[in-house]
């Protein structure tokens, strides 16, 4: 019996290592994505409108770089992306999807700079988690949520509203979409919008 | 001490076992072999070749998939935001290229059909991949409703066009790792009795 025991349980351990590798293989960022469920469309009251100037803002880059958004001023359309949170599932897939985009950004000389509350070394994980993304992602950790709270697109629970701003070379607003933080925006809208603008 | 290696045993085959249900739950959310593929209509193609390459009139309204002038249709569903699927393009291409060739067994056609994407993101996805095979937006999500929640990776699926089931006659779901694309066409066309 104990002889029994030990081989059913050897076979087991190597089945349950086999499944963990297989399951690995694919599995990465998806398995590791938190479900926040189902939320309020819109927490937050914005504090800027189309045709004022963008509240300046630095941020520290995943890669470690300081952004100052007037730093474009003059050179390149600046589109904003906030989303909530790493880790979540709309998020997750709203990135990567832009590195499909990177063309259409270049052709209308745009820049694309993403926004969370998280802290660096969180977004770093992610973002290797995501397999890299071409712009530059940016840490609103600390002072918490600072950049978001101008903008007026920070929810009373911390995190960022699902937004797109997009900010001309002269420094003014002239797109903005708080979107349903359940939903991706179109990628359709936003090129419209920044063909505007060539 | 005998008895806590007997409890201890039969724990992990109790876990075990729950892990394998488990799994085979949530793999239950998509259609199976053997299963129908729902067939909700989908809007004609815009560009005449792709009418032609799937053997349907051109012009305004939907077609069913019975529509389709084949004998198996593969169905691409994915999202083209997520990684995985950008990933698998190249091999949803080759899947492609050999469901064209398939000629002297079996006439099949493939297709791709975009959960959650608007007809802008189709495009911009089949430009950026050189996708060879139509796509279609799923704009108002009855197939994402349909099909049940999905995560982050496309799946395959090989029908039978017979009439009102369109029975899948195979599934992969996620890249092909295990399996060529050959590998799963010719067990769809196996299966069909070709």
């Amino acid at each position: 019996m104990k002889r029994l025991e030990t081989r059913v349980l050897t076979v087991a351990a190597i089945v349950v290592a086999v499944l963990s590798i297989s399951g690995m293989a694919e599995a990465g960022l998806r398995d590791s994505l938190f479900a926040v469920g189902r939320l309020k469309p819109i927490d937050s009251q914005l504090k800027v409108a189309v045709g004022e100037t963008a509240p300046d803002f630095s941020l520290t880059s995943v890669e470690g770089k300081d952004v100052t958004l007037r730093k474009y001023r003059r050179k390149k359309t600046v589109v904003l992306s906030f989303v909530p949170a790493a880790w979540t599932p709309v998020c997750s897939d709203q990135w990567p999807g832009y590195d499909l985009a990177e063309g259409v950004f270049k052709e209308n000389d745009a820049v694309l700079l993403g926004i969370t509350v998280d802290n660096v070394p969180t977004l770093n994980a992610w973002v290797k988690a995501m397999r890299g993304l071409w712009f530059p992602v940016l840490s609103d950790f600390w002072p918490h949520g600072q950049v978001a709270s101008s903008y007026g697109v920070l929810r009373s629970d911390g995190v960022t509203e699902r937004a797109l701003i997009v900010v001309d070379k002269k420094g003014v607003i002239r797109y903005i979409d708080v979107h349903d933080i359940n939903e991706r925006p179109d990628l359709g809208v936003l090129v419209k919008e920044l063909e505007k603008l060539k | 001490m005998r008895a806590i290696r007997t409890l201890f045993f039969c724990g992990l085959i109790a876990c075990l076992g729950m892990g394998c249900a488990g799994s085979a739950w949530l793999l239950k959310a998509e259609p199976d072999r053997g299963e129908s593929f729902p067939d909700l209509g989908l809007p004609l193609p815009k560009e005449v070749a792709e009418c032609a390459e799937l053997g349907l009139p051109a012009g305004e309204g939907e077609f069913r998939l019975g529509d389709i002038a084949a004998d198996i249709v593969v169905v691409e569903v994915f999202d083209m935001y997520c990684r995985y699927c950008q990933e698998g393009a190249p091999q949803a291409a080759e899947l492609s290229a050999l469901s064209s060739s398939s000629g002297k067994k079996a006439k099949v056609r493939m297709i791709g059909i975009a959960l959650g994407n608007s007809d802008y993101e189709v495009a911009l996805f089949k430009s950026k991949h050189n996708t060879p095979f139509p796509v279609f937006a799923d704009n108002d999500g009855r197939y994402h409703r349909a099909l049940g929640a999905r995560i982050g990776r496309p799946s395959f699926y090989a029908l039978r066009l017979d009439g009102e089931r369109n029975t899948i006659l195979e599934t992969q779901s996620g890249l092909f790792t295990e399996r060529s694309p050959g590998a799963f066409l010719e067990r769809a066309l196996g299966r069909a009795g070709f």
